[in-house]
């Protein structure tokens, strides 16, 4: 991958940031990429971090110019004006110190603009950091979508359970890039967006693995630690801040220290503690020969020369000591739900003074063969992978992005003066039919229930042909079965795209109806569908409703929810829901959809970029950049069979990249439109859920019969 | 008649800067009798520096309340809520989204604190600026001012902490700015934290009690001012002209009190004697009452005085004008009293930025003028301030400022 005349920007804001995200600069910057490292104001100063580093950063202050000072100025005048009308209207705003605020508020607002000018001034094709959910993930996120460039987010850290704070980190990312499948099923419970999450593993452990435990590094680090080769070590990681200094040893662990006289005791405190006072609590240990109290050093090489490691709670470094095969020994945090001892992969103390037992009887049965076992599973599901391809994962995709950044800028333009020449599409043109339903195929699942579902419910006033477009044999099996306008467009492509656009081209309807498998048509589906697109000269699709077979709501128009994600809208719910009876213009819609013919070739047909889904909704917002309307028509109807199948990761991938810029957030306005808020739609899907479970313990009692 | 409640907020931060001074700006609010004048903190200490005198104090103890993270999420929710509107001017991007996290919900403290047991009509306490760091002063100042909101009581900010910085959300919760400097006063124009009508620079000596600066001539004034005050009985709204006086300079003396005459101001003379010198027979004081009989009675107020510490007597002059150069005319400069030494034959010249050498008295009037103008005219005393809001409605537009005390 040549990467020469592309520029990245990496954000790094803590130190911590750059573990995970240096392997990939540097892997960039190898290619050819410059990599830009942008900073801002803060009240804890960035440029600590990026001196430490040793790194050439760029200040936003640099980028100031008088128009973005007096741009900045006028802002702050009206925010400031806004917040202090909040601020005196009752005491939500109290709780957060005054004096931050006031710095706060107009830091944001200069390090908002300061960057847009920045972005502005060096036009990066890539962005980097390592989450969007502090202030300055969200401004450079938002400023990705608006100059449309794409974002990349990482995992910070272990993610332990499903809460609000999980909920805003794919909000602007392109992509998020995390460790393993656990983290994915934190963030999706949370609200963050199942489409822009892709498993690539942790970009900074496996090398730490490898370089701390290489047989050199270890002797070092023994030595350093003045550890004889029969020295047994426990390793203590003390979580969390705040520690005082009168912070006391429990007497328990001291007395063990003092039995064990071949044991060294390691106690490593987070590097944002007080170092004064780490080093007070350390000068009290100074009698302890087998004792060390360490604050700077790397926690790897730590790690990899200790026989047990001991956490406290849900630390990150749990998962890490795991991922360097040690032993875990989990204290007790109360009030944490997340916990490495329910899950099976740690032993317990309930406190500090009970380490030394617990530990103890690790040092002398070692772990059982079960643990393993858990553990191995634990490090799947939380890691991916712990072999070398994480960074050829995470390079590959960051490729694909800029590849397909590269096609759509260049590509843009060509569509937009096509727009011009559509709007004549929809005359009628002497066609041989009204319609072309085209049944695209890569199995013949599902092929033909939906043919029959067109031959018994569609209107005989409808002139129509059905083009199977697919694997030619069993197409042509299949011409034999149904009687009919039926052709078959012989294909061996398996891109769902390429076969519409095959099968458009030899359309001869004046409409096409995309058909896809295992859709069963309903009465009066496809007269709704024309009927709808003859109304407005202006409609350019139409897509109708689609329930299962429990009558719940498959597809009732597509919705972007606060990922700016594509989905169904009110999926799940009755499709007696008011709000998916009414007919409306949206941005998208999915499944069935009929297209002008002339206005499908016009766009140059279905982006086939895509290989198994989202080409529908890219689709739609083609036509929309064109200045078409998509409608939405409940009163065509019809059947899907099961859940819609996970949407493949390179049709995300391209989505998102393609689209960056010109998605937002509308579900909202559906539900205020069909007067429902977020409580109430949470009543219904709460409601739904409760019977759901319902249902499925009724299933469980049933199958633990005899 | 009920009097107007005037509530003086004061923090321990800006206690702790100003050395208590505070507390004198207090006092001479009280001393005026016109207003039912209290003082509230969250600072124990603060309370009872008050407990001697006749002002009410109010302990309002900021009460700290333990959160589960579950708290802190509802509450961040709430926050969001109630600012879910304000976008980044000119984008689309939603203000919440960059301050609900690390700043909102990582800085979350939430505090409990008793109701105010009065209902302020005015309402006094100090620009919170960058330098307001304890989180206890902070939840303090902001609830002061809700509490003020609540009650439609007019908030006077005081600067104690400088402005000029560009962090001005805090400062702008006031309604008037009483402030240190011209600077200042035109930061908070410049930065339409107010209109013209509602700033105003303070006289230097209240300026000396919202700064870190510790002057025992001062704080030895501000011990005798009120009484001093009652002694002397100034006219209000005169420009105070303190005149040293000294036996071997009566020629120039007179002359200087002719010249007063020619002033298009209304003015005040202290003329300054001492108890214990004596010509011919006659105190200084007789002396003076004798010599420049006509000359004073051509002025309306005229106070000749020989009361012990001249230096706080000085204090009270907006404009010092002797005859000599003495120790008097080197400090009064020092306080940011325009200082004239009009002598005989003597030297012309600028000495420093407000002490000038001018024998011929006539030529000092332009200056002396210019002085009031553009100094004194724009200052208003504290008292001054809260006289002019509870004599003017709230909604009026806000007259242009005058000084007076």
């Amino acid at each position: 991958m040549d990467l020469k005349g592309k520029k990245a920007f990496c954000f790094i804001a803590l130190k911590h940031h750059g573990r995970f995200l240096f392997p990939i600069t540097r892997a960039l910057a190898a290619r050819g990429m410059e990599v830009l490292y942008p900073t801002a104001q803060a009240e804890s100063p960035f440029e600590i971090t990026m001196l430490d580093e040793g790194l050439p950063y760029h200040h936003t202050f640099s980028y100031l110019t008088p128009e973005v000072a007096d741009e900045i100025e006028r802002a702050y005048r009206e925010v400031r004006g806004q917040w202090k009308e909040r601020f005196l209207e009752n005491d939500i705003l109290h709780h957060f110190t005054l004096s931050i605020q006031d710095k706060a508020l107009r830091m944001h607002l200069e390090n908002f603009y300061l960057l847009r000018r920045m972005f502005e001034v060096e036009k990066p094709d890539l962005v980097l950091a390592l989450h969007e959910l502090n202030s300055w993930g969200k401004m450079l996120g938002y400023l990705c979508n608006e100059l449309r460039i794409p974002f990349i987010t990482l995992q910070e850290g272990l993610y332990w359970g499903p809460t609000g704070v999980y909920r805003y980190h794919t909000e602007y990312s392109t992509a998020c890039f995390a460790w393993g499948e656990s983290a994915r099923e934190v963030l999706v419970r949370s609200g963050s967006s199942a489409d822009k999450i892709y498993l690539v593993g942790n970009t900074h452990l496996p090398a730490a693995i490898r370089e701390a435990t290489e047989p050199e590094a270890m002797k070092q680090t023994r030595r350093r630690l003045k550890l004889d080769h029969k020295t047994r070590v426990v390793t203590v990681l003390m979580g969390g801040l705040g520690y005082g200094s009168d912070f006391e040893f429990p007497k328990p662990l001291l007395d063990w220290a003092r039995r064990r006289k071949d044991l060294t005791l390691i106690f490593k405190w987070h590097p944002f503690n007080n170092k004064r006072i780490i080093d007070q609590i350390g000068e009290r240990l100074a009698g302890f020969r087998n004792i060390r109290s360490l604050q700077q050093d790397d926690t790897y090489r730590l790690l990899a020369v200790s026989d047990v490691c001991a956490v406290f709670g849900n630390s990150t470094a749990g998962l890490e000591a795991l991922a360097f095969g040690k032993p875990l020994v989990e204290i007790r945090v109360p009030g944490q739900h997340y916990s490495f001892t329910s899950l099976g992969v740690a032993d317990q103390a309930g406190d500090l003074p009970d380490l030394p037992e617990v530990a103890e009887s690790i040092l002398q049965k070692g772990v059982s063969q079960e643990r393993r076992e858990k553990v191995e599973q634990y490090l799947v599901r939380n890691l991916h992978s712990l072999g070398g391809e994480n960074m050829e994962r995470t390079l590959d995709l960051i490729q694909q992005m800029l590849e397909t950044r590269e096609e759509v800028n260049k590509r843009a333009p060509a569509a937009r003066r096509n727009s011009s020449h559509v709007p004549s599409a929809k005359k009628p043109g002497g066609e041989e039919f009204l319609c072309s339903i085209v049944i695209p195929f890569t199995s013949m699942e599902g092929v033909a229930e939906s043919l029959i579902g067109v031959a018994q419910h569609t209107s005989a006033d409808i002139s129509y042909e059905c083009l199977l477009a697919g694997a030619g044999d069993e197409s042509r099996a299949l011409q034999d079965f149904v009687q009919g306008d039926v052709r078959s467009i012989p294909s061996s492509s398996t891109s769902i795209a390429t076969l519409l656009n095959l099968a458009a081209r030899e359309a001869r309807g004046r409409y096409l109806c995309i058909l896809p498998p295992g859709l069963i048509p309903q009465p009066g589906w496809l007269e709704a569908l024309v009927e709808e697109m003859e109304r407005d000269p202006a409609t350019g699709i139409v897509g109708g409703k689609i329930i299962d077979p429990q009558g719940m709501i498959h597809h009732a128009g597509i919705a972007f929810d606060m990922n700016f994600s594509p989905s169904s809208l009110y999926q799940l719910l009755p499709a007696s829901l008011p709000g998916a009876a009414k007919r409306r213009a949206m941005r998208a819609v999915s499944g069935c959809l009929l297209a002008c013919r002339e206005l499908f070739l016009a766009l140059g047909g279905i982006d086939e970029g895509y290989t198994a889904g989202l080409h529908d909704i890219d689709f739609c917002l083609q036509a929309e950049a064109a200045g078409w309307k998509t409608v939405y028509t409940p009163e065509s109807v019809l059947v899907a069979p099961g859940a819609e199948p996970e949407r493949e990761e390179s049709d995300r991938l391209r989505f998102y990249v393609k689209w960056i810029g010109s998605l937002w957030p509308d579900v909202q306005q559906y539900w205020q439109d069909d007067g429902l808020d977020h409580k109430q739609i949470t009543g219904l899907y709460e409601k739904l859920l409760a019977e759901t479970k319902v249902s499925s313990a009724v299933a469980d009692s049933i199958s633990e019969q005899p | 008649m009920k009097k107007p409640q005037v509530l003086f907020a004061i923090g321990e931060v800006e206690w702790k800067y100003t050395y208590g001074k505070l507390r004198h700006l207090v006092s001479m609010a009280a001393a005026t009798g016109q207003w039912e004048v209290s003082v509230a903190s969250h600072s124990k200490e603060i309370c009872a520096a008050f407990s001697d005198s006749p002002i009410k104090s109010f302990h309002l103890e900021e009460e700290v309340v333990r959160h589960l993270p579950e708290h802190a999420i509802s509450m961040t929710d709430l926050m969001i809520r109630l600012i879910q509107d304000i976008d980044f001017p000119g984008s689309r991007l939603p203000l919440w989204k960059t301050i609900a996290m690390d700043d909102y919900m990582g800085c979350l403290s939430l505090h409990k604190r008793p109701p105010l047991p009065i209902r302020p009509d005015v309402l006094v306490y100090p620009l919170i600026g960058i330098d307001n760091t304890t989180a206890d002063s902070s939840h303090f100042y902001g609830g002061m001012a809700l509490e003020a909101k609540k009650a439609a009581a007019t908030v006077i900010g005081v600067e104690i902490s400088p402005l000029g910085n560009r962090q001005t959300f805090a400062a702008s919760l006031a309604d008037y700015y009483a402030v240190k400097s011209e600077f200042s006063r035109s930061f908070v124009e410049s930065q339409e934290l107010a209109s013209p009508g509602q700033s105003f620079i303070l006289p230097p000596e209240e300026v000396y009690l919202l700064s870190c600066r510790q002057d025992s001539v001062l704080d030895e004034y501000f011990q005798q001012a009120v009484a001093l005050k009652a002694k002397i009985r100034m006219l209000g709204g005169s420009t105070v002209i303190f005149i040293p006086h000294n036996v071997a300079f009566i020629y120039e003396t007179r002359e200087i009190l002719k010249a007063l005459k020619l002033l298009k101001y209304p003015v005040a003379v202290v003329l300054n004697v001492d108890p214990n010198v004596a010509r011919h027979s006659l105190k200084e004081k007789e002396m003076v009452e004798k010599v420049y009989r006509k000359e004073l009675a051509d002025l309306p107020c005229v106070i000749i005085n020989e009361e012990p510490g001249w230096l706080w007597t000085l204090l009270y002059g907006d404009i010092v004008w002797g005859a000599a150069c003495s120790v008097y005319a080197e400090i009064s400069s020092f306080y940011d009293k325009l200082t004239i030494i009009s002598q005989r034959f003597g030297q012309k010249a600028w000495v420093g930025e407000h002490l000038v050498m001018e024998p011929e008295p006539e030529r000092a009037i332009p200056m002396i003028e210019s002085w009031i103008e553009r100094r004194l005219l724009r200052r208003k005393s504290l008292n001054g301030i809260i006289s002019h809001i509870l004599t003017t409605s709230r909604d009026a537009k806000p007259e242009a400022a005058h000084y007076g005390s």
